[in-house]
């Protein structure tokens, strides 16, 4: 894969370390830093421009042509958003990634055709949210923006549904177990699977839905247990 | 009543309070236009006329909190002219999506980049060609 890898301080060497150990990748670095672009060419044996990656002429002196993916790490969401049209819309590269600092431009961002961008305020409220309940029995991670919600209950000794295979479960249709975790075992469930004490039960739904799953799955809804 | 709101719909939004953002506010407030100006600085306000009586909003145009207690849903004219040429092309591409404002003016100081604005609504303003302009007529009347 090629790759442009654009701005960034501590993100940019990480990124690096883990994409310039494959052989097939061919990397170029972009940084308008003349102090990090000197020390990555340091550390790396790979092109190195000391330039404005917001700037026409950056990318014409870059040799870049028929590259697949840009990177970029700049401090400033607008410079981000120039640097990945640029490439995309000018310099013909594929796919166009990028950080936000403001967690609201991630949606806008793809909104606007770049295809991912990435907010750490926003990943770590993720994060925090799925970790912070209390109770502990479910866990949550969310893709595509939060518009799909995957919860994983841990079944325990009083839930209702032990025993029951999913096709008599009568699970909502808002929702569908996706997978079983039965340590060690990974089991992509049938309709005559069977839940036991213990799994790990993997739910994906709207989120709208999470919570009347869940509770069907604590049997806290009033139609359960039927 | 029919009247005030055509001209409430006529709202003129200036986003960067820079000399071309202010003299652009104050003109269409003293032409009794509803006109808006947001700015990071608030000292950046003074360089409007002291007769401008238009909103001023301190704050990142970038957060569309900001945007919207400019009224920009209701402008029929958003004038762009940060100090900033990416935070100019980021807001063009974000408001044009966003709102559908039918006049969007962009100032771009770096004029290789006018490549990345192509919405029909979207006229750029780049004071270099400005400026070459003014400078050829200079010279002709020279020679």
């Amino acid at each position: 894969m090629n790759i442009l890898i654009c701005g960034g301080r501590q993100q940019a060497d990480y990124v690096l370390s883990v994409f310039a150990s494959k052989r097939n990748n061919r990397i170029v670095v972009m940084n308008e830093d003349d102090r990090i672009a000197e020390r990555i060419s340091e550390h790396y044996d790979l092109p190195v421009i000391s330039s404005d990656p917001t700037k026409r002429y950056s990318f014409e002196i870059a040799d870049i042509t028929n590259f697949d993916l840009v990177i970029s790490l700049q401090d400033s969401d607008a410079d981000n958003f120039v640097t990945c049209k640029l490439a995309k819309e000018v310099f013909h590269i594929k796919k166009a990634i990028c950080t936000v600092s403001n967690p609201n431009n991630v949606e806008v961002f793809q909104k606007l055709g770049i295809d991912v961008a990435i907010s750490d305020s926003y990943l770590l409220t993720q994060k925090i949210k799925g970790e912070s309940d209390i109770e502990s029995i479910f866990k949550t991670s969310s893709l595509e923006n939060d518009k799909i919600v995957i919860t994983e209950i841990k079944i325990k000794e009083d839930f209702w549904c032990i025993g029951k295979s999913l096709k008599d479960l009568g699970l909502p249709k808002t929702g569908n177990i996706t997978c079983i975790f039965r340590d060690p075992e990974v089991i992509i469930p049938r309709g005559d699977a069977i839940i036991s004490l213990g799994d790990m039960v993997v739910i994906a739904s709207a989120p709208e839905h999470q919570e009347e799953l869940v509770k069907f799955m604590k049997g806290e809804l009033e139609d359960a247990q039927k | 009543m029919k009247k005030t709101k055509k001209k409430q719909n006529q709202m003129t939004v200036v986003i960067g309070a820079s000399r071309l953002g202010a003299q652009i506010a104050s003109e269409s407030s003293q032409k009794g236009k509803y006109t808006s100006i947001i700015d990071l600085d608030a000292n950046s306000f003074r360089k409007l006329d002291p007769g401008y009586s238009g909103y001023t909003i301190i704050g990142d145009a970038m957060d569309r909190v900001i945007l919207e207690a400019a009224h920009i849903q209701s402008a029929n004219e958003v004038v762009i002219a940060t100090s900033d040429d990416n935070v100019n092309i980021f807001l063009a591409c974000m408001i044009e999506a966003l709102y559908h404002i039918p006049c969007i003016i962009v100032r771009l100081r770096d004029e290789t980049k006018a490549c990345l604005l192509h919405g029909d609504s979207i006229h750029i303003i780049a004071p270099s060609t400005l400026s070459m302009e003014a400078y050829k007529v200079v010279r002709a009347k020279e020679e």
